[in-house]
């Protein structure tokens, strides 16, 4: 049965429930045939009785941390399709950040501590937990603790004690953090999301911010792309220019969306009523490209390569993701020919991508005298010309190999033959001789045929 | 092809020579797919297959993209030297070659 909404209108979601959509809402993005992309893998429900409800997921090196009502679940992941329960330890857990064997976990009424793994054991570190006191998503840096705080902000803490070392001025709702080693982000009920300049960790300052859609729950961050799980949206937000982040996209979910993961081309989101897998290669038009059905409710997730990671209440689902539905699909010339002499010369050919998802190509030759289109982004079904520049040495004839890299899962590397000055038959040639058979099997030769005018056609019926 | 067929009914009185030659670079020919698709063109002028693409490779033409192959249209003269080729049909430029070619 699935749990009703109360528990997330406690947390503050303002978003409508997904049977009463907001009068706004779009038909949801291009559906593919769901149940083939994403491959089931295996499960675990990490405590036989009791509530497990999993809150968060983060994995590893082959490890899932995962904080839930019923304990901190750590779980060996190294075979997803086999999961198994190494330890736990706590209760009420809620979020956390893992650094190697190391993990911060923030537990909402029990504070924040820090936990180990040493050789199948749980260790017990740090621990800090006072009245009042509310910590919420956490992430970690070399050396400090970040922690979104619902009432005192984001805060900088040291590693070691969990000491106070300073707090981001002007944020004082803050669910989530994260870090991609470039960029600090905070996500802030009240202030956006907000990009953290962490240059003096005791006066920790916000260098840009943005609106976001819905009441934001989660943020994930790759490469300065962060992506918000915004209660009724998935939104991307553009850091890379931290003085003005953009947002980039904003996709409506049908669901609750609370808890995000990034990893390469996908993201993962936790959707209350399902997981979403996106297809993020081009961040501003996110891809739906799976979505599992949760039987309870979905409320954590995490990706890693190709493995989903589903926290659908009391049990982990994993998941492989087949890249090839819906997959970008390159398509064009297995050669171009250049002609005209020697000197600079130019030609082109078609770049089709006949697939469901945009194509994204990068293209090099093994001649430095072919200059060839470097970069093309070709949507869906839809195709761009690549320019090919030649300088050639002479009139003779001569090849270079230029290769088309992409993002087609099928075929990564695609190679193209440029022919320059080919030979070829010109007016004014001897017709080279053949001898050909017919349909009925006679056979015909050009020399036979000296004296007369002879036309001839090649062609293929396919 | 249904132009090519005309011109070869139009200059076969005067002398003209014509060949389709079926030259199948993508996987083997056979007769009774050539000679349906003949048919099916309504082509009166002997059909040849070059099976092993000798011609084809042979009969390439300098000024196109070699890599779309077909059609490819060509006029030899008595003494066996090219007086026409194309990669596109032009009826009307063949028409004026082979007019010159069989006066």
């Amino acid at each position: 049965m699935k749990r009703l909404l109360p528990v997330l209108l406690l947390l503050g979601c303002p978003t409508a429930p997904p049977d009463n959509p907001p009068p706004d809402a779009e038909p949801p993005p291009d559906l593919l045939p769901l149940g083939d992309a994403l491959a089931p893998l295996g499960e675990l429900r990490p405590q036989p009785q009791g509530s497990v409800h999993l809150n968060d997921i983060v994995v590893v090196d082959g490890v899932a941390w995962m904080p839930g009502h019923g304990s901190v679940y750590v779980v060996d992941v190294s075979d997803p399709a086999a999961p198994e329960g190494i330890a736990d330890a706590g209760s009420q857990m809620y979020r956390v950040a893992v650094d190697g064997d190391r993990a911060v976990v923030s537990g909402r009424a029990r504070g924040v501590r820090f936990i180990g793994l040493d050789n199948g054991q749980l260790l017990a570190g740090s621990n800090l937990a006072q009245d009042g006191y509310v910590p919420g998503g956490v992430a970690l840096t070399a050396d400090h603790v970040l922690i979104g705080t619902t009432g005192d902000g984001l805060e900088v803490r040291d590693r070691q004690g969990l000491e106070l070392i300073g707090s981001v001025a002007g944020l004082t709702n803050v669910v989530d953090v994260a870090n991609d080693g470039q960029t600090v982000v905070a996500v802030d009920r009240d202030a956006g999301l907000a990009v953290i300049d962490m240059s003096e960790p005791a006066a920790p300052t916000v260098l840009g911010s943005v609106a976001l859609p819905g009441s934001p729950q989660g943020v994930a961050l790759q490469d300065g792309i962060a992506y918000v799980a915004a209660s009724g949206s998935l939104a991307v937000v553009d850091v890379r220019t931290p003085e003005s982040p953009a947002l980039l996209a904003d996709v409506l979910t049908d669901g609750v969306a609370t808890r995000v993961d990034v990893d390469g081309d996908f993201v993962a989101l936790a959707n209350w009523f399902d997981t979403r897998v996106y297809d993020v290669a081009d961040p501003g038009t996110p891809r739906l490209v799976a979505v599992e059905e949760a039987q309870d409710s979905a409320m954590a997730v995490a990706i890693e390569g190709d493995v989903v990671y589903v926290g659908d209440w009391d049990w982990l689902r994993t998941y492989r993701i087949d890249a090839s539905v819906g997959a970008p699909d390159v398509s064009g010339p297995a050669g171009v020919s250049v002609s005209g002499g020697a000197g600079s010369l130019d030609g082109s050919f078609r770049l089709d991508n006949v697939g469901d998802r945009p194509l994204i190509a990068t293209l090099s030759c093994d001649d430095t005298a072919v200059a060839i289109t470097p970069q093309l982004t070709v949507d869906a079904h839809d195709g761009a010309t690549v320019d090919v520049h030649v300088e050639s040495p002479s009139s003779d004839p001569w090849t270079a190999t230029c290769t088309v890299a992409s993002n087609d899962p099928d075929e990564p590397t695609k190679e193209v033959l440029v022919d320059v000055n080919p030979e070829g038959l010109e007016v004014g040639d001897p017709a080279p001789d053949w001898t050909l058979p017919d349909l009925a099997g006679v056979s015909h030769s050009l020399s036979a045929q000296q004296g007369n005018v002879v036309m001839i056609t090649l062609f293929s019926g396919l | 092809m249904p132009l090519l067929e005309d011109l070869w009914q139009d200059f076969a009185p005067r002398g003209l020579i014509a060949y389709s030659v079926s030259s199948n670079i993508l996987a083997p020919d056979d007769p009774e797919t050539v000679a349906d698709y003949v048919a099916e063109m309504g082509l009166t002028m002997t059909t040849l297959i070059d099976y092993d693409v000798t011609v084809y490779d042979a009969y390439r033409i300098t000024d196109s993209d070699g890599f779309a192959p077909y059609p490819r249209e060509f006029i030899v003269d008595r003494d066996g030297t090219v007086l026409y080729a194309a990669a596109t049909i032009d009826a009307a430029a063949m028409a004026e070659v082979l007019d010159a070619a069989l006066d």
